[in-house]
């Protein structure tokens, strides 16, 4: 059991005295509460961390890793030399529910740069899109926002 | 072709003889596309790409059937499409030229496809009339002038 001052850290083991038992804290972190803070949770992080039920853990926001961002997919469409300008703006307009300004700078930055992404979405959506877009007979993929 | 001033919500259309022939033929063609494997992506690193390949197929499919119905439908509709001593007449809700501009369309592609998906178009002009490069022209024009039409760009005449 140790004694005196000292500074629990991560991944370390703690056996204090509580009453006639002993307790064995598993990865306890002391930390610095947020200004107006709340209390520590108790065993949040107890499954992700390994530590066994019963244990106190405290997970300190500021070294928790941020939040991924979400997997995504980007919906383009490629030019090509057939299908009217005018008739790919409308496309826009009636898949997308943009209006006409924005549909035309999509529809003009195929037509001059080759391509243009339309949306970022998730797989289901980016798929659904593409599905659309093709059965309008444009020339449409979707490729994984590395 | 002319866009009349209807009274409700439905789309009017004044066809010359000829032009209604011509529409009728292209519809007629539906689905035009010769076949063709269906890709979701080009680079690849999706999920099960195969299976999501063939629920384009799938979906392209499903579209296209339902398309040639209703295609059918207008074709066989003597309130919708109909000639008399001035030539057609087309009457259509604005969901309806939606749609058909979307076959039309698929027409124009799939003869592009058909000759061979050139890159220059202008080049094709050039040469002796082709069936595939008449009919991308022919559609271009029925294309153009319903998307006008929905824009609102193409004001309705009277009626004659």
């Amino acid at each position: 059991m140790r004694t005196g001052r000292h500074e629990p850290r991560l991944d370390t083991f703690h056996t204090l005295a509580y009453g006639r038992h002993m307790v064995v804290l598993a990865r306890l972190a002391v930390i610095p509460r947020p200004r107006g803070g709340g209390a520590p949770r108790l065993g949040a992080a107890a499954n992700s961390s390994g530590a066994q039920p019963g244990t106190v853990t405290e997970v300190d926001p500021a070294t928790k890793p941020a939040p991924a961002r979400e997997p995504g997919y980007l919906v383009i469409c490629w030019n090509d030399p057939v299908n009217l300008m005018v008739y790919v703006t409308h496309v826009f307009q009636t898949v997308f529910g943009w209006p006409r300004e924005k549909a035309q700078r999509h529809m003009l930055e195929v037509h001059e740069k080759g391509r243009s992404v339309l949306v970022r979405e998730s797989l289901e959506k980016a798929e659904h899109y593409v599905h659309v877009l093709q059965q309008h007979t444009l020339h449409a993929t979707l490729e994984r926002d590395e | 072709m002319k866009r009349l001033r209807s009274r409700g919500v439905r789309l009017e259309f004044r066809l010359e003889e000829w032009e209604g022939e011509l529409f009728r033929d292209v519809l007629m063609r539906y689905p035009y596309m010769p076949p063709a494997p269906a890709r979701l992506s080009r680079g690849g690193g999706i999920p099960r790409q195969e299976a999501a390949d063939r629920l384009l197929e799938e979906s392209l499919a499903g579209q296209r059937a339902a398309l040639k119905r209703q295609v059918t439908g207008l074709l066989e509709d003597i309130h919708a499409f109909r000639t008399d001593r001035a030539g057609w007449r087309l009457s259509l809700e604005p969901a309806k030229a939606d749609w058909l501009i979307q076959v039309l369309n698929e027409v124009r592609v799939s003869a592009w496809v058909r000759l061979g998906s050139p890159d220059d178009l202008d080049g094709q002009r050039a040469k002796p009339p082709n069936p595939e490069m008449q009919l991308i022209e022919v559609t271009a024009y029925f294309q153009s002038f319903f998307i006008e039409s929905l824009s609102g760009a193409a004001p309705g005449e009277e009626a004659a």
